[in-house]
């Protein structure tokens, strides 16, 4: 396959054009990466007007408040400017896992479980933070830990 | 749906034998016990399992503290009492009396300990499974 970057002219808008018969999954995918500034392994994430891309698996959690959905990492909080489904999505068979209707965890971040008396569970995270596990979101944390049916 | 329903059940199932033990030990004293009671302790564990599942269906978004955490415990076990001295007038199970008061606010907490020993037991059980699968899960 061919690949030809140019500079654009001064004043002109920066453009990717694909030239091809036909649209692979890969390039399919590419596409959607470009647009979405979302892959498996890094995600563009806003902090204050600037944009900044995050390495995924320093990503210890997601939480989605007020219409926002916050990326946190060790020492910082992004805004995804994105909805916390696409990012499932985007993350589907990684080590992140939705945990409940507001927030995905990275599972690899997690660094002890525990349960509470009302048959939760809480994630304590190696950064200190502790998060809730809603009931209905364990049993598919099992599998993904290869314990569930 | 299927989550509230197997919460439900496991909580039936819980405060059914909590109950089950306490009246045992309400009777006792008792040469014979009426049979109707069966069917009426399931009625009473039926309700306060519905009520404790809807209590705990309630997800806060953060790990509550613990002064929220015993509020909570209060008013539920508030609840328990009003369904269980409600269900007890209704099956003539005591009279409306000081004892028949002091009798029900201790059978309700003795069953609330039984129930929440045996579900922290229960869960801790899961949660140390999953933390060891969680540490094989790391070093894959």
């Amino acid at each position: 396959m061919k690949i030809t970057i140019e500079t654009p002219l001064p004043g002109e808008e920066d453009e990717i054009i694909i030239k091809m018969a036909e649209l692979n999954d890969e390039v399919l995918k590419t596409i959607r990466r470009l647009k979405d500034g979302v892959s498996k392994e890094t995600m563009a994430v806003y902090a204050d007007e600037s944009i900044r891309m995050v390495p995924t698996k320093d990503i210890l959690y997601f939480d989605a408040t007020d219409n926002h959905v916050f990326a946190y990492t060790k020492d910082n909080c992004f805004d995804t400017r994105k909805k916390l489904f696409e990012i499932e999505e985007t993350l589907a068979n990684s080590a992140f896992l939705r945990i409940s209707k507001n927030a995905i965890v990275n599972i690899k971040a997690i660094d002890h479980l525990s349960p509470e008396f009302n048959g939760r569970f809480i994630a304590s995270l190696k950064n200190g933070e502790d998060i809730i596990i809603s009931r209905g979101y364990v049993p598919e944390l099992k599998k993904k830990l290869g314990i569930g049916k | 749906m299927k989550a509230f329903l197997s919460e439900l059940f496991k909580w039936f199932l819980i405060i059914n034998t909590g109950i089950m033990v306490v009246v045992w030990l309400n009777t006792l004293g008792y040469e014979y016990i009426w049979t109707q009671i069966i069917p009426q302790i399931f009625c009473a564990s039926f309700l306060t399992s519905l009520v404790t599942t809807i209590i705990f269906s309630i997800n806060p978004r953060k790990p509550m503290g613990v002064p929220l955490r015993v509020l909570l415990v209060c008013v539920h076990y508030l609840i328990l009492c009003a369904i269980i001295m409600t269900v007890g007038m209704l099956f003539d199970w005591f009279e409306l009396t000081v004892k028949g008061g002091i009798t029900v606010v201790l059978s309700v907490a003795a069953v609330y300990f039984l129930a929440a020993v045996t579900s922290y037991i229960l869960s801790k059980g899961e949660a140390d499974e999953m933390t060891n699968a969680l540490k094989n899960y790391k070093d894959e």
